[in-house]
């Protein structure tokens, strides 16, 4: 058969502007709502990474304690136990923080230093029980700027792929060196470091410029 | 890449026509409820026409259903038309004759084919096109009937359903069928229906003729018609409360080869009547039919995402343990999207579809797995399109 199209002429058809118009209100106001309600709940987050912080800190002024009371080697299991733990709840923060800030914009300068503070903390803790007690892992500072840092970016993912790697086997520490934090400020000045992005492997040997994942490896292995 | 600008632009438009199938719902609530079950006193000439190649397994129950029709049956003419089957489908068919069956046989041309051949022979002033692995229910011809209720009505689909789903793969597709006749009612009410299914649909001959019957070289035949009724300004209507049961794929594999057809068909059919996106045709051209292509591209900004995702993982999976989700706009949009859907499905589906099984994880299934699926689809027939170059079109 032809594809002959019939002769009448397509009729004049009704268009539902009103029902368009509502609808078109309606969604918008929904979507509108939504997307404020879903950035609130997003920076519901920045509360529970404080959370988490404070429990770290806790974690770590009891360790300190313990550290004054009794400095002794047969303490060794337990400073290696609880620094475990305040290691992996500092990480976790901060990859939150890092997360909400890469992937949604969301951010707090105030938490942000206590999170280096933390941090900080954190490194020199583990400083002080390698000395006494000796360790089976590796540290990495690693020192970056959110300003005029083009490898920072790619830094920050090559040590993350390390992490994902060696696990427990590396502790990694990283710092925003221009967010005029004072302790980051010391601990820039011990490994002098003056540009970004530098990594610190085992607090004495600092590297300056993108280090790929794989020669932090060599290093941590040459040690 | 950052992509989640794509996310939120396809995100609102969906928000928008899921806002608009409510409101349009809501408006004809009391129309739908009235609308049910409402029986025929308009008997014209029917010709019930079953194209049949290759069922010999169903097409006697597809006859003795079509036989307890409730319809005079001076006024009913039942014409099986055997597409060259080769597996003993026209012995099966004409088992029947003696019950008043017309059996006929002729070489193989296709299903578009055979039906205009058929149309030509019809003695029906109506004609009923059934597949030959579908049962009608005795009430749904006079359930259909009575919406030809004005001269430029040209077709009326039916409710196409399926009886029992023994396996996911069947499920999924029960939801959909009846998911997909909620949406046509609602559609039928700003006059945008596009399809008129193939299991069964009825027909005014004339129109078919003047339109010059179904098209051979569309591989969905049966959204072409209705496309082409449209564009000609007839009105298609949709009947919720018409059960007829057709037979599906039963296995996933069985699935992606009627589906990677039905998706190049349809393709090339809103290629083909891509003209028609134009108020000019009303809520159809303004709405509808460009909806239907803003689904093309949500589908290809899908895979974009996917094949992104997949390029530059992100860097903190598996290692953010406590607190990992974090809920943020796009959840709450979709939540806001799935309590409509919900609406529908408690409001809707199960006030149509009263004597079927509808359980809120089957539908929240069919909600979760049936983007999943359509996405293999598009990618089989995107992939078919391009290893035959395009062939079956135009």
């Amino acid at each position: 058969m032809v594809n002959g199209m019939a002769d009448i002429p397509p009729k004049t058809r009704s268009i539902s502007v009103s029902l368009y118009m509502a609808a078109l209100l309606i969604s918008a106001l929904i979507f509108a709502a939504g997307v404020y309600l879903g950035q609130l709940l997003e920076r519901q987050n920045l509360g529970s990474v404080s959370a988490q912080m404070d429990l770290a800190n806790q974690k770590a002024s009891s360790l300190e304690l313990l550290y004054l009371v009794g400095d002794s080697p047969r303490y060794c299991p337990v400073y290696a136990e609880e620094l475990l733990q305040i290691d992996k709840e500092t990480e976790q923060a901060g990859y939150q923080l890092s997360y909400l800030e890469e992937k949604k914009g969301i951010f707090d300068n105030d938490l942000k230093k206590r999170y280096f503070m933390l941090e900080s903390t954190a490194f020199l803790l583990s400083q002080k029980v390698r000395e006494k007690c000796g360790a089976n892992y590796s540290t990495v500072l690693y020192f970056y700027s959110i300003q005029d840092c083009g490898a920072c970016k790619q830094q920050g993912t090559e040590l993350l792929n390390l992490k994902k790697k060696l696990g427990d086997n590396v502790k990694i520490y990283s710092f925003d060196g221009e967010m005029g934090s004072a302790i980051v400020g010391a601990l820039k000045a011990d490994h002098s470091v003056s540009s970004y992005p530098s990594i610190v492997v085992d607090g004495n040997r600092t590297y300056s410029g993108l280090s790929t994942e794989k020669q932090v490896l060599d290093l941590i292995m040459a040690r | 890449m950052d992509l989640s600008f794509l996310e939120y632009a396809f995100s609102f438009v969906s928000l928008f026509m899921a806002v608009l199938v409510t409101l349009i719902f809501l408006k004809n609530l009391p129309a739908i409820s009235s609308e049910a079950a409402r029986r025929s006193g308009y008997t014209p000439y029917v010709t019930v026409l079953i194209p049949a190649f290759n069922e010999s397994e169903y097409i006697a129950g597809t006859i003795e259903s079509v036989l307890s029709l409730d319809y005079p049956k001076s006024k009913l003419e039942v014409m099986v038309l055997d597409d060259g089957s080769t597996d003993g489908t026209f012995e099966a068919a004409s088992a029947f004759s003696k019950k008043g069956v017309r059996v006929l046989r002729k070489k193989n041309s296709g299903k578009a084919d055979t039906m205009n051949q058929g149309i030509r022979l019809a003695k029906g002033e109506l004609i009923a096109s059934l597949d030959a692995d579908s049962y009608v229910s005795p009430y749904s011809l006079r359930r259909m009937l009575i919406h030809f209720d004005s001269p430029d009505v040209a077709a009326v689909s039916s409710a196409v359903k399926i009886k029992d789903a023994r396996n996911l793969v069947e499920e999924v597709q029960r939801m959909e069928y009846l998911y997909a006749l909620f949406s046509r009612k609602v559609i039928n009410y700003i006059n945008a229906v596009q399809v008129t299914p193939g299991p069964f649909s009825v027909f005014r001959k004339d129109v078919l003729i003047k339109l010059g019957g179904f098209d051979k070289a569309s591989l969905v035949e049966d959204q072409e018609i209705a496309l082409r009724m449209q564009k000609n300004g007839y009105r298609i209507n949709s009947s919720f409360d018409s059960d007829v049961y057709t037979e599906i794929p039963h296995t996933f594999s069985e699935l992606l080869k009627q589906r990677t057809r039905w998706q190049r068909g349809g393709f090339w059919n809103s290629m083909k009547y891509l003209d028609m996106v134009h108020p000019r045709y009303g809520d159809l051209g303004l709405v509808v039919l460009p909806f239907c292509l803003f689904s093309y591209l949500a589908v290809i900004a899908g895979v974009m995402i996917f094949i992104n995702n997949m390029l530059s993982p992100d860097p903190y999976q598996g290692l953010l343990t406590s607190g990992g989700l974090i809920i943020g706009p796009m959840h709450v949009l979709m939540a806001v999207w799935l309590l409509l859907a919900l609406f529908w499905f408690y409001f809707g589906m199960k006030r149509m579809f009263g004597n079927e099984r509808l359980t809120l994880p089957s539908y929240i299934l069919y909600l979760l797995l049936y983007p999943v699926f359509t996405s293999i689809f598009w990618i089989a027939a995107a992939y078919a399109e391009i290893r035959t170059g395009g062939k079956f079109s135009w």
